[in-house]
């Protein structure tokens, strides 16, 4: 009798371990839950500051710290005794993750940035789990500051927007060394053939390994000077296209294999970022692409990654044949409250910490620091000055005209996985000669169908 | 004769509370940890699931996906290939070295060291420093075959059918498991046994064929059994160096199961999970009838 009460008592507890680790369905939303670090609502409500922890991975070695570490530092010096911003770090890849864990486990913090798309869509929106911020940013004025096309992409169906739509946009474009390359007239200006021309057999850096990024922003460039290539990529901005078996798709990537034999291309199969990147800085090739955040890598502070006389003051930024530049407007902005805050005044610092962060003042160093633009912000005096003291974020803001045309990267547009890793195994087999680009483009499509779910 | 099951004395009835009891943390751990993922994926298999929200019943979609799929079929054909070499040169090459050691040659206690070098070392770091190996401009390798063919270039990873190989030898002679695994059965065999056969007027050769390989019987099969199984799991030294590519090439199941997951197909990726582990189910039940497993290999 007592071994079945024995092996009973085991099975209830081996029942209620399993209950307790299941994945609870109930919903997260509302203010019940109690956000990650975040104080109670008596500190609010008795006048204490109110502290928010942050999960996030713009502090220590990362990138994004040059800038958010000092404006979270000034922040909580602006609102001493009131607010404080402690930063708690998480590694940039396993971000989305640790959001995922949070959210199922009701303690996603009142502010997030730097989750997938996918993330949103798939986590904060389906679950409700975001703060309608329409009237907030109608009220603090942060709406005149927002892009249209972003304003309308986070809109959802009833009315309400998820986070801050964009405010900021990082064209890419392509830098080149005037110590190898002299073009007569700007880059923009020039045909594809032209460009390549003018190169006059100097190397591109390119890259096959990982996603290829810096191949496949000028397959992008190719893609957008093929007639109806920039509609075509225009039309999915913000959505995920599942057919590459276009004309100018084709078109595009025969091209490609054909400047990329011109640029001495075979010598960067099997080449990452980091060596497409050392390449050019150590003179060998004379153009690689890629977005305005590398602008620190030519300043003096960079200079220790340069060799073989490369001097990053002969660095200059432009943009893509046809006047192409990259960017993503049909876009969720950078900032996402969401409706986890466990008092008011937790709200109200998150809220207080946005405004601070889209201040014009703020504004203008996040687009020094990081190099990007302010399409909406008329630019302050400092501003202006600043921008001459940084000759490469001036050519980028000036050779950016209304002109220019903007289309998102090819591979915004495909599924991540394509994007990640399919499309750089078959260019790896497109330039080796061992596939046709009608084969590449049929691949690519192939490979996009089956991540259907 | 039958063997009749004695019936447990009171003595021995009155510990069995202490036994389930100290059982009991072990079932709650491995319910925990194993039962329960594995139970989740296979049911959420059979449904399509993003990881986050409830999921959605599509029966055997998943599956037939896998099945349709060209990445599938080329990392099944991988799976086939790597497991024959896992079980012969792997294998061959790690039961090699165990009977070496165990002959106690000059410099044997420093050349198992050396030889357990590399299994302290990340599987991720070895891919690295393997990419730099096979790198047809600073690559060792490429360096030393352009001493003999000066012309010779060769972009191993990134180059079909180069990259298969590539990727093989990253863990090809990395079999230091089987090793130690063989050679503590080795050591574990009666020296009169040795004694026995010498006076019988046995060979080293035939000392190791009949008498030193049949005793390692078990130990070989848990080699195998390992080294097979490791190739059905094998992701990083695939991730970090080919990434399944060039095209899908070097493609494993783990690969397509992470791409998956990438994508939110979490049912999908489940799938995938799924025939991972009955493979593994597979290999463990034909190693165990075809080395016998569990039987001592005196008997």
């Amino acid at each position: 009798m007592k071994k079945r009460i024995l092996v009973c008592l085991t099975l209830v507890a081996l029942a209620a371990s399993l209950a307790s680790c299941g994945n609870s369905s109930s919903s997260t939303s509302g203010s019940d839950n109690t956000a990650s670090g975040s104080t109670d609502s008596s500190s609010a409500a008795s006048g204490e500051e109110v502290v928010l922890t942050l999960p996030t991975y713009y502090c220590g070695e990362n990138v994004g710290a040059t800038y958010f570490e000092p404006a979270v530092e000034r922040f909580n010096e602006k609102y001493d005794g009131q607010y404080e911003i402690q930063l708690e770090e998480v590694v940039e890849a396993s971000y989305s993750d640790k959001m995922s864990t949070l959210a199922q486990s009701g303690k996603l913090p009142v502010l997030i940035s730097g989750t997938t798309a996918d993330w949103i869509d798939t986590v904060l929106i389906p679950q409700k789990l975001y703060y309608d911020t329409k009237d907030w940013l109608n009220e603090s004025g942060i709406i005149d500051l927002c892009l249209d096309s972003s304003v309308d992409y986070s809109t959802q169906e009833d009315g309400s927007v998820v986070g801050v739509p964009i405010v900021t946009v990082s064209t890419t474009g392509l830098y080149y060394n005037g110590a190898n390359y002299s073009p007569d007239k700007n880059i923009a200006d020039m045909s594809v053939d032209e460009f390549i021309e003018s190169l006059d057999g100097q190397n591109i850096a390119w890259q096959t390994v990982d996603n290829a990024w810096t191949t496949m922003l000028f397959l992008t460039a190719l893609v957008a000077n093929e007639e109806g290539g920039t509609e075509w990529l225009q039309e999915y901005d913000g959505s995920k296209c599942y057919d590459y078996n276009t004309e100018w798709m084709i078109s595009a990537v025969t091209k490609l294999v054909d400047i990329w034999n011109k640029t001495g291309g075979s010598a960067y199969i099997g080449k990452a970022y980091a060596d497409a990147a050392n390449d050019f800085m150590s003179g060998n090739s004379a153009v690689i692409c890629n977005g305005t955040w590398m602008n620190s890598e030519f300043s003096e502070s960079g200079s220790a990654n340069w060799s073989n006389g490369f001097d990053g003051a002969n660095v200059h930024a432009d943009y893509y044949p046809g006047n192409i530049a990259m960017c993503n407007t049909k876009a969720y902005g950078r900032w996402f409250l969401t409706n986890n805050y466990s008092s008011e005044g937790e709200l109200e610092a998150a809220k207080a910490f946005m405004e601070f962060i889209y201040s014009p003042e703020e504004l203008e160093q996040f687009a020094l620091t990081e190099g990007c633009q302010i399409p909406n912000l008329e630019s302050s005096e400092d501003y202006l000055a600043s921008l001459d003291e940084n000759q490469l974020l001036k050519e980028q803001t000036e050779k950016l005209t209304d002109e220019t045309v903007l289309v998102p990267t090819i591979a915004s547009i495909m599924p991540d996985s394509v994007a990640n890793s399919v499309l750089a195994n078959e260019l790896t087999q497109l330039v080796n000669g061992a596939i046709t680009p009608e084969e590449f483009c049929d691949t690519l499509t192939v490979k996009s169908e089956e991540t259907k779910a | 004769m039958a063997k009749v099951k004695q019936p447990y004395g009171k003595v021995e009835k009155r510990y069995f509370k202490w036994i389930y009891l100290f059982l009991l943390p072990t079932v709650v751990i491995f319910a925990m940890f194993y039962v329960q993922p594995i139970w989740t994926m296979l049911w959420t298999s059979f449904t399509k699931w993003d990881g986050f929200n409830d999921p959605t019943f599509n029966g055997v979609s998943n599956y037939v996906r896998v099945f349709t799929n060209s990445a599938a079929a080329i990392s099944l054909k991988n799976l086939l290939y790597w497991s024959i070499i896992a079980m012969t040169l792997h294998v061959g090459f790690g039961v090699l070295v165990a009977f070496v050691l165990y002959h106690h040659p000059k410099g044997w206690k420093f050349t198992r060291a050396v030889f357990m070098i590399p299994n302290v070392i990340s599987a991720a770091a070895w891919a690295l420093i393997y990419r730099f190996i096979f790198d047809d401009n600073v690559g060792l390798l490429n360096g030393a075959i352009r001493k003999i063919f000066p012309n010779f270039h060769l972009q191993w990873f990134y180059t079909s059918p180069a990259a298969f190989w590539a990727v093989t030898f990253t863990w090809l002679f990395y079999a230091v498991i089987v090793t130690l695994v063989v050679l503590q059965d080795l050591m574990a065999i009666p020296t009169e046994l040795d004694e026995a056969a010498h006076l019988d007027g046995c060979t080293g050769w035939q000392m190791t064929r009949y008498i030193h390989l049949p005793l390692c019987r078990n130990a070989v099969g848990t080699a195998i059994l390992c080294s097979i199984t490791s190739r059905i799991s094998m992701y990083e030294c695939i991730a970090l160096t080919t990434a399944g590519g060039p095209g899908d090439d070097t493609m494993s199941l783990s690969v397509l199961l992470v791409r998956a997951i990438t994508d939110y197909n979490y049912g999908y990726a489940n799938a995938i999970g799924v025939i991972m582990f009955i493979f593994g189910l597979i290999i463990l039940a034909v190693v165990n009838k075809v080395f016998r497993m569990g039987e001592s290999s005196l008997s």
